[in-house]
């Protein structure tokens, strides 16, 4: 018989055939990590905080460019702890749209504080937000899932800012495009923070 | 033999795509028990992480100093394997493994220079803790405790050897490669500190 190229797929087909393994129980990890992912993109308050933060280090350069995205996720996990150990923290919800409008506002106004200011304020930030997380982890979840869920979904929120943010290179209308993301961004964290205290 | 290249190629690839289960611990097998130590290891992503959470400090360091964490790794590893054999559970998974990512994702985020006894102290602590991890998977029995420490012991092996040397190759090449390992770590620090919490709870 000649074996022809379709055959030879065929063969390599049936080789590469994916199969379920079965070694590890998913159901739990499955539906924690789907549910960490999607905490941080599924609130906009969140979402749009994040990307600032990617903005913000952009537009500083290094080393915040670095400094941000690193202080960001570790000052998030101990805000998850304490929700996790049951130590309240007040105000979550309004210091996260705080987050949004002045992480916007620092993006818009091109602002340039001295490198601890700057950690500082997105440390703090980031204390609400993992806080946040760290409450509304789903019972059934495996923690584990959940929490590489949500440092994903942050870290690649992040990394969309920064991108975002390497238009602050390009010359003409690049620092301007920046600025524009941060003033929606701050205009979105105004919305939240109306909400939060009950004036919208 | 007749030529229909486009429905054989489609049929082919519509096989390919079927799902259908199978046993990924092959215990029927003469060599089952290795590849379910192997599979242990791989499939689980606390165990992936803490080897990569390794990896990444690897690409912070000098490479006279980070080549002895491959002896340490694996050194760490058998010997976390013989004290869950001899020892059973001891602590809880998730705190050890939680402490493990914690740590090395920290010293990773810092980007801190060790050295040498250091690195590999720390090295052979964090194979410790995934032998150790694993090992207590074989320890009530149910399988071959050789064949699944073997399994272990060289799919925690290769991985962690493979991942330090694309680590420190990529930071070798890349301007751009420290920084992201810098952040890398930081998440991998992050993902330990909420397990390592939830442990506690």
């Amino acid at each position: 018989m000649r074996v022809t190229t379709p055959l030879r797929l065929a063969v390599l087909a049936f080789v590469l055939m994916p199969t379920a393994a079965l070694a590890h129980s998913t159901a739990g990890a499955e539906s924690g990590f789907v549910s960490g992912l999607l905490h941080p993109i599924l609130g906009i308050d969140h979402l749009v905080a994040m990307v600032a933060v990617g903005l913000w280090g952009a537009q500083l350069g290094m080393p915040l460019l670095v400094a941000l995205p690193v202080a960001f996720p570790l000052m998030m996990a101990v805000g998850a702890m304490l929700a996790i150990a049951g130590v309240p923290l007040p105000g979550v919800e309004l210091g996260i749209s705080l987050s949004a409008l002045a992480l916007g506002l620092v993006v818009a106004l091109a602002f340039r504080p001295p490198l601890w200011v700057a950690v500082a304020l997105v440390a703090a930030f980031a204390l609400f937000h993992g806080h946040a997380h760290g409450e509304e982890i789903p019972a059934a979840a495996s923690p584990l899932a959940y929490g590489i869920g949500f440092v994903l979904a942050t870290g690649f929120l992040h990394l969309a800012g920064i991108a975002i943010g390497l238009l602050n290179e390009v010359r003409g209308f690049g620092p301007a495009v920046v600025r524009g993301c941060g003033g929606v961004i701050a205009a979105i964290g105004l919305v939240y923070v109306s909400g939060a205290l009950g004036i919208a | 033999m007749m030529r229909r290249p486009a429905g054989f190629a489609a049929l082919a690839f519509a096989a390919a795509a079927a799902p259908t289960p199978a046993a990924a611990h092959l215990v029927g097998m003469e060599f089952g028990d290795f590849y379910a130590g192997s599979l242990h290891l791989v499939l689980a992503p606390g165990y992936v992480a803490a080897l990569a959470g390794l990896a990444l400090v690897a690409a912070g360091q000098a490479r006279e100093t980070a080549r002895w964490m491959l002896a340490a790794l694996p050194a760490g590893i058998g010997a976390g394997i013989l004290l869950a054999y001899g020892a059973g559970p001891l602590a809880p998974e998730a705190l050890l493994i939680g402490a493990a990512l914690a740590v090395t994702g920290l010293i990773g985020a810092f980007a801190l220079r060790m050295p040498m006894l250091a690195l590999g102290s720390l090295c052979a602590a964090g194979g410790a803790v995934l032998g150790y991890a694993n090992g207590l998977a074989a320890y009530e029995g149910g399988v071959d405790r050789l064949l699944f420490a073997l399994g272990v012991l060289s799919a925690g092996t290769v991985i962690g050897t493979l991942t330090i040397a694309v680590a420190s190759a990529l930071t070798d090449a890349h301007r751009w490669a420290p920084l992201g390992a810098r952040v890398a770590s930081s998440w991998i620090a992050a993902i330990g500190t909420i397990y390592f919490a939830f442990s506690l709870s």
